[in-house]
């Protein structure tokens, strides 16, 4: 945005603001301000929890827009690191990044506590699971003493997110489409009733807060978004809205088709 | 053995020309799967028991259900051969798995890690001409084998170089396999 406009928008935002308080009054404008000031100074806190490797880290990426670095092979994120996103220019929402579960023996003790710790704090809790790989018993285990034991308003905020189903079995991803192939689709429903099946058996999490998805494909993040901003229940609305766009990633003549197919007219 | 969808079904498939069920989805070895395979490319030729298990962490307390299938596959086996999904961070599973089984393992044993599915590994742009992993995917598999060495062998004794990164599905590593396979047979038996 030029210079230009952006004080072209503040001022608009100025002329606007008098007209509301020429309509509301001096004590009803007060109030109004103060309620929003209120809202600005708590910013809905999201955590971003899952066992080792599961993409957390990618996820807050392609959800909001950042750049954070991702390790491929080894350990990563080691520490909870909170990330204050702009939202609007001056209302935030607070993304942390949990150390992975799960990983190893002797770390997991500390990890453990951490994530029992930040619980109560936190408005939307997405949990991801890598819903390639098969084995469930340590996220079953996580859930039922982490989030599970907390109300049904704690279950409520809970989100589940079934990331890299690009690389579930036979694995023939359909790069062109950046879509899966046919007999992918068929493979990622059946893999990820039988995941939703394995965790609803333990955490009584409803299975419409469980979601499928991948985070690098930018697939269905739309899906992912939209379960989180209604697990954050009246804080929903503070949710940034925009994620990163999957067709970018798709081929150039899918792209330039699928424009035409949003704005027909120019054809 | 090795955790559910690691691939272990598919990869004594291929290795041993065999055609045991599998699934890209669920779990779906549920029993001990037996044959007594002949590997025909050795001289001379080896006959050789394979025994494939269900995986272990498909759920909580499968495990335990699963535990006496585990006991029979393990006692007394020459070679034990362990799956490793390559684009996976769980090791915990695996290092409880392996140091309860650790006391029923003779001297003799001899461990092999097959780190499976290495053509998922990060960023994912596995080398499809040479059919090989990527630049980065190579740098990447070191610090991979790296930490799988130091993560498991804190419950077991395991060389870093009995660590084979393989994909089945792309053909890759399999001799690798085989001839770490056929090392570990040759090893002096214990009886």
């Amino acid at each position: 945005m030029s210079r230009n406009q952006s004080s072209d928008k503040k001022g608009q935002k100025k002329g606007l603001r008098a007209k509301l308080a020429a309509v509301l009054g001096g004590p009803k404008m007060r109030e109004l301000e103060d309620l929003i000031r209120k809202e600005r100074a708590i910013p809905p806190r999201i955590a971003v929890m899952g066992k080792a490797g599961v993409g957390k880290t990618t996820t807050i990426n392609e959800l909001f827009n950042m750049d954070w670095t991702i390790s491929h092979a080894a350990a990563g994120t080691r520490e909870p690191r909170t990330e204050y996103f702009d939202l609007t220019s001056d209302v935030k929402v607070a993304v942390i990044d949990m150390p992975g579960l799960g990983e190893d023996l002797d770390a997991d003790i500390k990890y453990f506590a951490m994530y029992q710790d930040l619980m109560p704090n936190v408005d939307v809790v997405l949990w991801i699971v890598q819903a390639n790989a098969r084995d469930l018993s340590e996220d079953q285990r996580i859930l039922k003493e982490v989030v599970s034991t907390g109300s049904r308003e704690t279950l409520k905020r809970v989100v589940i997110g079934l990331n890299q189903v690009d690389k579930i079995g036979p694995g023939n991803w359909d790069e062109k489409l950046n879509y899966p192939s046919p007999d992918q689709a068929v493979s990622i429903a059946r893999r990820c009733h039988d995941i939703s099946e394995k965790l609803a058996e333990i955490t009584r999490v409803d299975p419409e807060q469980i979601v499928y998805y991948s985070a690098r494909r930018r697939f269905r993040l739309a899906e992912i978004k939209q379960a989180m901003i209604h697990a954050a229940g009246e804080k929903g609305w503070k949710l940034p809205v925009r994620s990163s766009n999957p067709l970018e990633l798709a081929d150039s003549e899918v792209q330039e088709f699928a424009r035409t197919l949003r704005n027909p007219k120019k054809d | 053995m090795g955790k559910t969808g690691a691939g272990k079904t598919t990869a004594v498939n291929r290795l041993f020309g065999l055609d045991w069920q599998t699934d890209s989805a669920v779990a779906c070895t549920r029993e001990l799967n037996q044959a007594l395979v002949s590997l025909p490319s050795q001289e001379p030729s080896y006959r050789i028991q394979v025994v494939d298990t269900p995986g272990i962490a498909e759920s909580q307390h499968m495990d335990e259900y699963y535990w006496e299938q585990y006991e029979q596959a393990v006692l007394g086996a020459a070679v034990l051969l362990w799956f490793f999904q390559a684009d996976t961070r769980v090791y915990k599973p695996d290092q409880l798995m392996l140091k309860k089984l650790s006391p029923l393992l003779s001297e003799s044993t001899c461990l092999i890690v097959c780190l499976s599915q290495v053509d998922n590994m990060g960023p994912g742009d596995w080398d499809i001409v040479q059919n090989k992993p990527s630049h980065a995917q190579l740098a990447n598999l070191e610090l991979k084998i790296d930490d799988l060495h130091e993560k498991l062998s804190k419950v077991v004794r395991l060389d870093r170089a009995s660590i084979i990164p393989c994909s089945i599905k792309c053909g890759f590593g399999l001799s690798e396999m085989l001839d770490m396979l056929v090392g570990g047979l040759n090893e002096p038996q214990s009886i």
